[in-house]
């Protein structure tokens, strides 16, 4: 009966104990369970980071590039991406698979333009941006960045140099600078775009040719040109000039002005005169890069984009252009010896070999000589270009998604 | 005679082995129950935040695409409401090209569970009913940094975020012998998990 007795307690035990076991052994199981599959989305998703990678670095040597899926990283064919072009968008899925766990991350890039910058130079020169400066867009210089006095930098800013160089130092001239700051990148700048330019004007645009001179004027849906000042101005339609926007002067100087309808781009193989305002005829709103104007004006020269030194910009000059500069850069006339002349009211972007200089200051910023520059970055050059405008040949991220 | 006492003491000492074993089983069983529990929940948590976080300015009409200045709506310690395009579906991760509005927002503290210090984490749609689960979350701190790496104070300007980085903590909600008053609170809740989470997001690197 004893024996019996015991027999059941210990099998009654054991069963409480193997009951409580397999309780605490099933916890256990599933919290790491639990953890070892947070783990495993972890590593699946730097996989598929990784394909980006690989992707965003084959793409920038060879803009062509094709995957060649699937690809075996942290193991065996658990790799694949993916590529599709997409009105000149690309967009590239990559699938990084762990075990049994697969993420996929998806970015959407493009070509970018020079036009997409509201500021770009090779040459910084020493020219100080100062507390009177803000530049609202993207940046880049292939320089040093001299700052004094804190100016303010709003938007992806890169460059080459990477020191930012203080006037004084940190604390007196520390920038602001909302937005991305990288450094070491370097964006070469073309020394053919305006080659280009007048090879697209040549076969789909329109050349004035033999002319030290041109003057242009802007007219709403009208162009007035002549080839000295004294003479008068013929006007056309500017759709009859030509139907793709696109104007060059082989061999002479352009100098320009008006009220643009539509979309342009002008230039010449030497240097373009701003004679007086350059503006659109519906001006948009340069924060809201969704404006609907339809107006949008590419100013390109070889050598250098020069505010005139004459009456017309004696007060202010407004101008509303993307500019560039090919190996020279945006400046004023007699800078260093004109009257105190307003401001620069700029939408739009400048892209230069050379920084120019538009005027002089004091130590406080204060015009001395020249213009203020008020420059606004015209957001709709994130995503329109003028009708022609030098590519950088290289990608930029339009969107990420995991 | 000398059985039945010695039958007696036995078996009064196997019952309260049997008892003593009872109640530590059972407050070993509550202790690992809300521990998984916590564990599951804040694994669900960082998964949440993470894949949210880091579709942050994110849309998949392009178009409507904010610059990355505007992405982010407001922020502050331990709310933020910024623009994305949440997934089609559960098995689409891609938007519907309609930008959204989102918010992490951390709510008063839950008086109906024994933990005195958790509080509701809100994750809701603007225009949507604010709704949370009581996912034990004790802590809920959100960090924003410019890109210079330097941590931005409050209140905070949320043009100058590129980061961020969220505490995190969640504690088991019911713990167990919660009104034993000689019991420290780290005894009645023993199960804490912390994280610290760190966002680079993308599209605010733009």
């Amino acid at each position: 009966m004893g024996g019996k007795a015991s027999l059941i307690l210990v099998v009654g035990f054991s069963m409480i104990m193997l009951y409580f076991g397999l309780n605490m052994n099933r916890l256990s199981v599933s919290a790491t369970t639990n953890s070892t599959n947070h783990y495993k989305l972890g590593i699946a998703k730097v996989i598929a980071k990784s394909g980006l990678n690989v992707a965003a670095s084959n793409l920038s040597r060879n803009k062509n590039w094709l995957p060649n899926s699937p690809y075996s990283y942290m193991g065996t064919d658990n790799l694949i991406i993916n590529l599709k072009d997409s009105l000149g968008t690309k967009i590239v899925t990559s699938t990084g698979i762990y075990q049994d766990v697969s993420k996929t991350v998806e970015i959407k890039i493009a070509l970018a333009n020079f036009s997409e910058f509201a500021y770009f130079s090779n040459i910084e020169g020493n020219i100080a941006w100062t507390g009177k400066d803000s530049i609202l867009g993207p940046f880049h210089t292939n320089d040093n960045i001299l700052v004094k006095s804190h100016p303010y930098f709003a938007g992806p800013i890169t460059s080459q140099g990477g020191i930012i160089k203080y006037f004084a130092n940190k604390t007196a001239d520390e920038p602001i600078i909302v937005g991305q700051y990288i450094t070491g990148i370097k964006i070469d700048f073309p020394t053919d775009g305006i080659t280009k330019l007048s090879t697209v004007a040549s076969s789909n645009g329109y050349v004035f040719s033999g002319h030290p001179e041109v003057f242009l004027e802007f007219a709403g849906d009208s162009i007035r040109y002549k080839f000295n000042s004294t003479d008068p101005y013929t006007t056309v339609l500017g759709s009859d000039l030509t139907s793709t926007g696109i104007i060059y002067i082989d061999n002479g100087d352009l100098r320009v002005k008006g009220v643009v309808k539509g979309e342009w781009s002008i230039g010449c193989n030497k240097s373009v005169f701003l004679d007086d305002d350059i503006v659109y005829n519906d001006i948009p709103n340069p924060k809201d890069k969704n404006d609907p104007s339809g107006d949008l004006l590419g100013i390109l020269a070889q050598h250098n984009v020069i505010v005139t030194d004459n009456t017309a910009n004696s007060s202010d000059i407004n101008i509303c252009a993307s500019i560039y500069c090919e190996d020279g850069g945006f400046q004023a006339d007699n800078f260093d010896k004109r009257a105190v002349n307003g401001n620069i009211n700029l939408i739009g972007g400048i892209i230069q070999q050379n920084r120019g200089s538009v005027g002089t200051y004091d130590e406080k910023g204060i015009v001395l000589t020249g213009f203020r520059r008020n420059y606004k970055y015209d957001s709709r050059l994130s995503k329109m270009v003028p009708p022609y405008y030098p590519s950088t040949n290289t990608f930029k991220i339009i969107s990420w998604l995991e | 005679m000398l059985d039945i006492v010695a039958a007696s003491i036995i078996g009064g000492l196997i019952l309260l082995g049997i008892i003593s074993f009872n109640k530590s089983s059972s407050e070993k069983m509550s202790e690992y129950r809300g521990e998984e529990i916590s564990q599951q929940n804040i694994v669900s948590l960082i998964e949440q935040i993470e894949y949210d976080f880091s579709r942050i300015g994110y849309c998949e009409n392009v178009d409507s695409i904010l610059a990355p200045e505007d992405m982010i709506i407001s922020a502050d310690s331990t709310s933020i409401t910024f623009w994305t395009d949440l997934p089609v579906s559960a098995t689409n991760f891609r938007g519907d090209g309609t930008r959204d509005q989102l918010t992490y927002e951390l709510g008063d503290y839950v008086t109906e569970t024994p933990n005195p210090n958790d509080k509701l984490l809100y994750r809701y749609k603007t225009g949507t009913v604010k709704d949370a689960s009581n996912l034990g979350v004790t802590k809920f701190r959100l960090h924003y940094y410019d890109n210079l790496g330097n941590e931005l104070i409050s209140p905070i300007d949320t043009k100058k975020i590129t980061k961020l980085s969220i505490d995190l903590k969640v504690e088991d909600i019911y713990g167990y012998d919660t009104e034993n008053p000689n019991k420290s609170y780290d005894e009645k809740y023993p199960t804490i998990y912390w994280r610290q989470i760190k966002v680079a997001v993308k599209n605010l690197n733009r």
